[in-house]
Order: C-alpha cells, then sequence, then structure tokens
C-alpha cells in the first residue's frame, strides 16, 4: 500500500513534504545551474583524466613498422585513377578483384539491395568487394576488417581513391608475413554507409531495414570479427589524421582502440586530432580550457545526431569495435607533411597490436566524452552533473505530486459528514472514485499527443508516397508535413479542453505526468547517448519547470514563445542552422528538408532514431506543455 | 650401489697419502642435482617468462644438469603461437643470438598441464600411478633441488595460466612435505616476478635457500624490448642472472653468495631478497655449481682396494679402518618404501 497512500499522510513525512514543496522552487534552478557550471568544468585538463591502455593484450606501438613500399603505393594509386578515369560511372570492382587475386587472396563479390522507401520508391543496386587474408597459422577463427568506401568522381564526398590503394598494398605486404593469427578481411564498399552495413547484414546475418535493404548472403566467410578500421584517404599527402569515434545513436568504439589509434599515429610522427582538431599546446591555460571545450561540444554535437561521422559506426551494432581514420590535407594545420606509406605503418602498427587481442575489447571504456586526443571524461565523471542539470525535473514532480489534493482527508471528509446521515451512505464513500483525481480530463490531454505522434512518425511514409504522386519532391514533402503537424498541433489544447478544462488539481496532475515522462526520457536516453540527453535536458529543464498556467495574458505570452523556441522543430531547424552558419536563409531551409528526409531514411534503413523519438516523444511532451500554459 | 660408493670414495680419500691436498669445498653432502623450472604464465604478451624459464634451463644443461633431471614446465607454447614473426623460436635477446628453444629442449609438462595440483604432486611425489618417470620428481635425501619459478605474482601468490594461483602456504607445505619424505637434501628456491619475496616468507622446512627478484609491494620489470617480435623478451633479474651463469663453468668456483649478490639495486630497480635462516651453511660455503650444475668430485688414486667378496653387510678391510668399522648389526632393517602404496 506503501506507494498509493498519499505521502502527506503521517506527522514526519509531512513535514518533510512541506520542506520540499516551500524549497524546491529555489533548489531546483540552483541544482540546474550548478550541473551545467560542473559539466563545463569538466573539459578542463586537471578536470578530466588521461587516457591509458587497459588491454594488457594489446601491446600497442612495441613492434616497428616495416612497411617501405612507396613506390608500389604509388603506382597502385596511378592505376586506380586511371581505372576510375576510365569508367566515371561505375565502381571499378574487376580492377580491385583482379589485383587482390593476383595477390592470392580469396576475393568475393557481394549484391544487396536497397527498396528506397520514400516518394516513387525506386530500387538501387549496390556491389562490395571483399578480400580475405586467411591466417597462415591458425585456424580462421577471428578476423580483422579493414574497410574503404569507394566514391565515385561525381559523389558529395571527397573521393577516396588512395584508400583504395592502400587496401591493396596492405594486402601484398601483409600477405608476406607469417605473424598472422586472425584472418584480415580488406573490404571495398559502395554507397558509403549503406554498403557496409548490408555487407555486415549478410555477414552476420541479422536482416536491418525491415526487409527494405536486401543485402543476400555472403559466398565467403571469416570467423568471428574482432575489431574493424575504416580508411578515408583523401589526398597523398596527408597534413593530419582525424579519428572519428561516434557511431550509430550515439555508441562510441571502446576506449582501448581509440587510445591505440591516437598513440600510433603519435608514434609515427604524423598529426592526429580528434573532431578536427588538435590538441592545445597549453591545456591549463584559459586558451586551452576554451579549446578543450569546443572539441568537447564538437563531439556532443555530433553524437547527440546519432548518425554514425564514418562508415565505423555500423560495425558497433554487432559489438565490433570499430574507428574511421580520416586522412587529409588541410592547408591551415601546421606541421610536415607525411606521404601515403608513412600512413600505411600506421595501420601496419594498428593491425599487429590487434593481432595482439585474445578476446573482443572489453577492458577499457564504452561511454565517455573526449575533449582531446588524450584525454577522456569517463561515464563515472559526466553522470553526477547530467543527474544535477536533471533533478528538477524530478523534483518539480515530487512536489507535483505532493501538492495534490489529499485523497484520504477527502475521504475522510466524506465518511464525517455521512456518519452524521444514514451509515449506507458512508459505505459508499470509498468506492466512489475520488474527487481530486480527474483523470477523465488529464488522459485525453496526454493520450492525444502521444497518438498524434505515433500517427505522424507512421504518416510520414504514406505521405511521401501521396505527395510524390502530385509531383512533390521527397524532402519537401517531409518537411511539409512536419511543419503542418507542428503547427497544426498547436490548436490541440483547444480540442481538448473544450469539453473537459482542467481544473487546478487536473493541471497538477498533467504536470506531474509530463515530468515525470520529460525525467524518464532523459535518464534513460543518458545511459547511451549522454550528449543527446544533455541537449534535451538543458534546454527543456528550465521550459520544463516554468510550464504551467499563467492567469496574467503577458506571462502567458512569454511562456507560449520560450516554449516555441523549443519546440523539436524549431530546434531541429536551428541545429541546421548553426552547423552551417555562412548559408542563406533558403539554402538553410533547403538543407533542412534534405535533412529531415535523410533522418527518416537513417530511422527506416539503419534503425537511426532521433527521428523517432523526437515525433513519439519530444513532440508529445511538448504539446503536453503547450496544454499546460493553454488550459486556462 | 650409491651407498656404497661414497663411504668408499672417502676411505680412499682419508687414506691418501696427503689430506691437506684435498681442496676446500669437495665435500659436499648431495649425490645428485635436480632442476624444477616453472613457467607459470600464458599468452604471447607473456613471452618474457618462457624465454627466462628456457634461459635457466639452458644454463643448467650447460653445467650438467640431465634431461632426465630436469622437470621443466611451459605454460603455453610460445614457439609455436600463430603471432611469433620467427616461429619454432624463443630468443631471450634482441640480438637474436640464441634459440632457447632449440631441437635439444625437453619439456615435461607442457600448455594445459602445467596446473598448481600438477606442480604440488610433483614435488610430493604424490603423481598418478601411470606417470611416466620423465614427468617425476625421482629426488632423494642427497639430492640438490633447484627450483625456479616464473610467471605472474602477487602478493603471497603466483599465478598460474591466468586461472588459478598457488599460495606461499601451499608452497611451504609442499616443501615440508618434500622434507619428511626425505625427497631433498638442499633446496634452491628461486623466483622471478612480481612481489616475489612474498613466496619465500611462509616457508619452514630446514635447508632452503630463497632468493626472490623483488620485495612485497615492488614489481619486478623486464629487461628489454625486441621490436622485431613485438614483445619484452627477458625479465632484468633473469638477465643478471643468466649473465652471471653464462660465465660459470664446472669447475667454477663462485659461491652461491656470489649468487645471491647478482642484480643489485641499480641495475635490477626491485630489491633482490634472500631468505637464508633455513639453510644451515654460510652460503660463501657453497658453490654455484652445487645447485645450478652436476659436478662430482673425483680424485685420481694410483692405489688397488680390494672391495673383497662385493657383500654388503661384509666390512672393507682397508688399512686400519675395519677395526674402527662398526660391528655387523644384530637385525635386518630395511627401508620405508619411497612411494608408499596407500590403498
Amino acid at each position: 500500500m506503501g506507494l498509493l497512500t498519499s505521502p502527506t499522510a503521517g506527522g514526519s513525512s509531512k513535514k518533510f513534504a512541506n520542506i520540499l514543496i516551500k524549497w524546491e522552487p529555489v533548489v531546483s534552478p540552483l541544482l540546474y545551474i550548478a550541473g551545467i557550471i560542473w559539466f563545463l568544468a569538466l573539459a578542463y585538463h586537471p578536470y578530466n583524466a588521461g587516457t591509458y591502455f587497459s588491454e594488457n593484450a594489446l601491446l600497442p606501438g612495441l613492434v616497428t613498422n616495416e612497411f617501405s613500399d612507396g613506390s608500389e603505393l604509388a603506382r597502385l594509386l596511378k592505376a586506380l585513377e586511371a581505372e576510375a578515369a576510365d569508367h566515371p560511372d561505375t565502381v571499378p570492382h574487376p580492377w580491385i578483384r583482379a589485383q587482390f587475386r593476383q595477390l592470392g587472396l580469396q576475393v568475393y563479390p557481394h549484391n544487396f539491395t536497397l527498396r528506397y522507401p520514400l516518394g516513387n520508391g525506386s530500387v538501387f543496386h549496390g556491389e562490395n568487394t571483399y578480400a580475405v587474408l586467411r591466417a597462415p597459422r591458425s585456424g580462421s577463427t577471428e578476423a580483422l576488417v579493414l574497410s574503404a568506401p569507394y566514391r565515385r568522381p561525381g559523389a558529395p564526398h571527397p573521393p577516396n581513391h588512395a584508400a583504395v590503394a592502400m587496401l591493396v598494398a596492405l594486402a601484398k605486404y601483409f600477405r608476406r608475413q607469417v605473424y598472422w593469427a586472425k584472418d584480415i578481411v580488406f573490404l571495398v564498399t559502395e554507397h558509403e554507409q549503406l554498403g557496409v552495413a548490408a555487407w555486415l547484414s549478410a555477414y552476420h546475418q541479422q536482416p536491418v531495414g525491415h526487409g527494405l535493404l536486401d543485402a543476400g548472403d555472403l559466398p565467403g566467410r571469416a570467423g568471428s570479427i574482432q575489431a574493424a578500421i575504416n580508411l578515408e584517404v583523401e589526398s597523398a599527402t596527408v597534413s593530419h589524421v582525424d579519428v572519428l569515434v561516434e557511431g550509430l545513436n550515439g555508441q562510441l568504439p571502446n576506449l582501448d582502440l581509440v587510445k591505440m589509434a591516437h598513440w600510433i599515429c603519435h608514434q609515427e610522427h604524423i598529426q592526429h586530432t580528434t573532431q578536427g582538431r588538435a590538441d592545445h599546446p597549453r591545456p591549463h591555460s584559459e586558451a586551452g580550457y576554451r579549446h578543450s571545450l569546443q572539441t568537447l561540444l564538437h563531439m556532443m554535437a555530433s553524437q547527440a545526431a546519432g548518425t554514425p561521422t564514418g562508415n565505423h559506426g555500423h560495425y558497433l551494432r554487432y559489438g565490433i569495435q570499430a574507428v574511421t581514420l580520416r586522412a587529409l590535407d588541410d592547408r591551415a594545420m601546421p606541421g610536415p607533411r607525411s606521404g601515403l606509406s608513412h600512413l600505411a605503418r600506421v595501420l601496419e602498427g594498428m593491425f599487429r597490436s590487434l593481432n595482439n587481442l585474445l578476446e573482443r575489447f572489453h577492458q577499457s571504456f564504452f561511454f565517455y566524452l573526449m575533449p582531446a586526443t588524450g584525454r577522456y571524461i569517463s561515464i563515472g565523471l559526466y553522470m553526477p552533473p547530467f543527474a544535477l542539470v536533471a533533478i528538477g525535473i524530478v523534483l518539480r514532480a515530487l512536489t507535483c505530486w505532493l501538492r495534490l489534493p489529499d485523497t484520504d482527508d477527502s475521504e475522510r471528509q466524506q465518511e464525517a459528514e455521512g456518519a452524521e446521515s444514514v451509515g449506507k451512505k458512508g459505505g459508499d464513500a470509498c468506492d466512489r472514485p475520488s474527487e481530486p483525481w480527474p483523470l477523465a480530463a488529464v488522459l485525453p490531454c496526454v493520450l492525444a499527443p502521444h497518438a498524434l505522434g505515433a500517427v505522424t512518425l507512421a504518416g510520414l511514409v504514406p505521405l511521401t508516397q501521396l505527395l510524390a504522386a502530385a509531383g512533390w519532391p521527397t524532402e519537401r514533402a517531409v518537411f511539409a508535413g512536419l511543419l503542418t503537424v507542428s503547427v497544426g498541433s498547436l490548436l490541440l489544447p483547444a480540442i481538448t479542453n473544450r469539453r473537459s478544462p482542467l481544473s487546478e488539481s487536473g493541471r497538477l496532475l498533467l504536470r506531474c505526468v509530463t515530468l515525470i515522462e520529460l525525467g524518464l526520457l532523459v535518464f534513460t536516453a543518458a545511459l547511451f547517448n549522454i550528449s543527446l540527453a544533455l541537449i534535451v535536458t538543458t534546454l527543456y529543464t528550465p521550459v520544463a519547470l516554468s510550464a504551467r498556467y499563467y492567469s496574467s495574458a503577458p506571462a502567458r505570452l512569454l511562456a507560449s514563445l520560450c516554449l516555441l523556441l523549443v519546440h523539436p522543430f524549431t530546434l531541429q531547424l536551428a541545429a541546421v542552422a548553426l552547423g552551417a552558419p555562412a548559408l542563406a536563409w533558403r539554402a538553410v531551409l533547403a538543407a533542412d528538408q534534405r535533412a529531415l528526409a535523410v533522418a527518416l531514411v537513417d530511422s527506416l534503413v539503419y534503425g537511426a532514431r532521433l527521428l523517432d523519438v523526437a515525433c513519439t516523444v519530444l513532440l508529445p511532451l511538448w504539446l503536453q506543455m503547450w496544454t499546460l500554459v493553454h488550459c486556462g | 650401489m650409491k651407498l656404497f660408493v661414497f663411504p668408499l670414495c672417502i676411505i680412499l680419500l682419508l687414506n691418501h697419502a696427503d689430506c691437506s691436498e684435498i681442496p676446500a669445498g669437495f665435500f659436499t653432502n648431495h649425490t645428485n642435482n635436480w632442476a624444477v623450472l616453472v613457467d607459470a604464465s600464458r599468452f604471447w604478451f607473456n613471452y618474457r617468462h618462457v624465454a627466462n624459464v628456457l634461459s635457466v634451463y639452458r644454463s643448467v644443461k650447460k653445467l650438467g644438469i640431465p634431461d632426465s633431471h630436469i622437470i621443466l614446465m611451459l605454460a603455453d607454447d610460445m614457439a609455436c603461437n600463430p603471432r611469433n614473426p620467427r616461429p619454432a623460436t624463443v630468443f631471450n635477446n634482441a640480438n637474436q643470438h640464441i634459440n632457447v628453444y632449440g631441437s635439444d629442449v625437453e619439456v615435461d609438462y607442457r600448455g594445459d598441464e602445467v596446473t598448481v595440483e600438477r606442480l604440488v604432486r610433483l614435488l610430493t611425489g604424490r603423481l598418478e600411478p601411470s606417470t611416466p618417470p620423465t614427468k617425476r620428481l625421482l629426488t632423494d635425501d642427497r639430492s640438490n633441488v633447484l627450483i625456479y619459478m616464473t610467471g605472474h605474482g602477487g602478493d603471497g601468490f603466483l599465478k598460474f595460466q591466468d586461472a588459478e594461483e598457488i599460495t606461499s602456504t601451499e608452497l611451504a607445505d609442499a616443501f615440508e612435505q618434500m622434507w619428511q619424505q626425505r625427497r631433498y637434501n638442499n633446496i634452491f628456491f628461486m623466483i622471478d616476478t612480481c612481489q616475489a619475496a612474498s613466496m619465500y616468507e611462509k616457508f619452514y622446512s630446514p635447508n632452503i635457500l630463497a632468493v626472490a627478484s623483488s620485495q612485497v609491494g615492488e614489481d619486478s620489470l623486464s629487461h628489454h624490448l625486441d621490436s622485431s617480435l613485438g614483445v619484452y623478451v627477458i625479465d632484468k633479474y633473469t638477465y643478471h642472472a643468466l649473465d652471471f651463469m653464462e660465465k660459470l663453468r664446472k669447475d667454477s668456483k663462485k659461491s652461491m653468495a656470489d649468487f645471491l649478490r647478482v642484480c643489485p639495486r641499480h641495475q635490477c630497480v626491485s630489491t633482490v631478497g634472500v631468505r637464508s635462516d633455513l639453510f644451515p651453511r654460510n652460503p660463501a660455503d657453497v658453490r654455484v655449481t652445487e645447485f645450478f650444475g652436476s659436478v662430482r668430485h673425483v680424485e685420481r688414486t694410483d692405489r688397488l682396494v680390494d672391495l673383497g667378496d662385493g657383500d654388503a653387510e661384509t666390512p672393507v678391510a682397508v688399512g686400519t679402518r675395519a677395526e674402527t668399522a662398526a660391528p655387523a648389526p644384530a637385525g635386518s632393517y630395511r627401508y620405508v618404501a619411497q612411494f608408499p602404496v596407500m590403498s
């Protein structure tokens, strides 16, 4: 009975309840501000920790890397570029397969098909090529993967021919060695992340995309994949190597793997960066702090978006730790330039270390944030400030619950009244539904937004198909659909409140439910995607704390404006605008349309959850808060 | 025959013209040497432990202990590890001059056979009846046993195979069982692990001399890295101990005291620990070859000796020794069976 009795019954808990009700409005904002300050302080060098190797078996960087065949690499690159120039519309699979076959590796093709769900629903075909180098002296029970996405000359991303050439050159070098304990798979994929997702789906026989992605079966396999490295090399001279970590839905690779990538780059004297930024030379200074903070915020922005920053993101969902190494030549980066054979030595070093692994990466952290290449903020460090930021929601929910009228008191009142009258009436008092819980009024205010959110998400795909028949491009259809729902749902309070307006206790109950739901969302999201959780919490806590019925019209107007600022639609528009600050507003709108369509496709094909959560949880939450403000 | 030859030698020597010609340290109280060399850790990154043991094995063989008297226990196969860039070899130095896993290496316990139970059974002589003699420690009360252990250790334990541990108490009890069964004359216990001194702290049986590469709370460090193999190939203490032993020959006069001084603080970083209170003699009077080699002290003589009828109970009549020979015992005595059958 403990949960259902009113907490205000009984002496001491009543005192506690009164203290909470009295002080919570002061404490919650203070805790919120304290949490934010604490979190931002974590980026400062002395307040976080240095990365270290937890896995003893790795032995990173102990071996001298001996790859020196730069001329072969250059020859391969030239041949591949010539081949690509001859066949600009297709991937030169025959050339790639011939190269691997000449080296004596087992070469296999992999075909996959995507049934594009939106608009007119076209069908895309893709082909990957992979070659397996079998370990000379051990059974093929474990494997490592080195993958490179092939980009055709017209693709939106920079060309990646150098990476494919490196794959072939490294395969040639690796083939001559006797010390491989695991099979090595050299994978060349098409269509960026789709190719990798399809290959992995076929490798593990796990269908993705709810039937949209038909990955087929692989003709040959290489054992359980222990780790993978994705390679993107944009030019033949390299100024720095960017180590990309964010995966699907904010999943991160094991910190040991990331640390190893940085360490071996450092050993080979190649500049290495995280989030495209090198370390500040004086991290303890104020400028150093600002630099680290910016790096941290960059990482949080990419983790919150939930899209993988490279092909490695798809390996992570199978428990295969992977990173993407992006080597590019940035004019602004100071320091000497390295050649491709230099980079090949880095890869050799990484594979020698990965070769030493006895089991999958499990020793080091899976949840962390990195303010610099050699520093990390572990989950134990970032959870307390996050909890402080979000605790206001829980405290306010508790206060609302405590302020709800006492069901026991009202029953006792009715019993007292009924005792004066005939005894039968007193007996009925317990059976009658208690007056202070206006569920009939509150329930529609909760159910209607959720239903609307679910319908929106489910209806986006049919909408694009319908509008495609009318000639609308997919992006515009998605944008229009979401905008219509967002604007139309502003009228929801008028609909739900017309029949049964909310009383004082109804508003309290609705506030309680909304705050609990928001707390549930942010605390569960914090477990696997801290960046998204923190951003949502930071924006929504002050709004949620202040979303209630204001009797004065100017206050109501102010509250409405604040609410509109944190509407999910507004937030994503702001995110796109922030991401491309130099664009004009028309271009921003076009980019936003594209972003929404891509988010929808990601959700359908890869299982990215950002759009789903925004539609089915965040939007209803927002609508409930809007109802609270406008429920008079 | 064994109990016959030894007094004979003494008798011969006493009758030699000038007793003062017998060199000092000639008389020892052991007749045979055994070695138990244990590597307790597996995995490629513990390459140096296997190299440690194989190097000690090589030195001990060079100084004369035969394979039949060496029990070699290796917990993992580094030579045939698929990660080994030089297959079928184990090196203890980055110059890769000596392959310590040559064709004359006899491994008695390999891989999963190296467990704590097997080690204790080996030491106490309680192996299964089906165990072949090459895997048994067939020592007697006149055997000097060298026991060398290496691997990962902690305060009071040594880790076996990443799965179990042998504690210092268990080891001390095993040695006590050996003493009660009179399975050794002297033991030299050598251990190269982290916090190694904790392993000999619990010994309570007599005639044990122990040396450890580090004190409790200290780590034993590896010596150097072979960057073509990508692993550390030898530990500091064993490296310097081997350096010392490379210079030994069978007739070396170096004493155990010299050996115990190997690898001082500035070379080993950790402090070498010694336990000599259980050892009856001064280590300075004990030659290194008494434990590390199998050296037979032999004195050549030109005198003819009448050995009699070959009857063991008839005292030998040589010189004046016959009068002082003990009278024949009244009853008959037998030795207790060395391996008592418990059924």
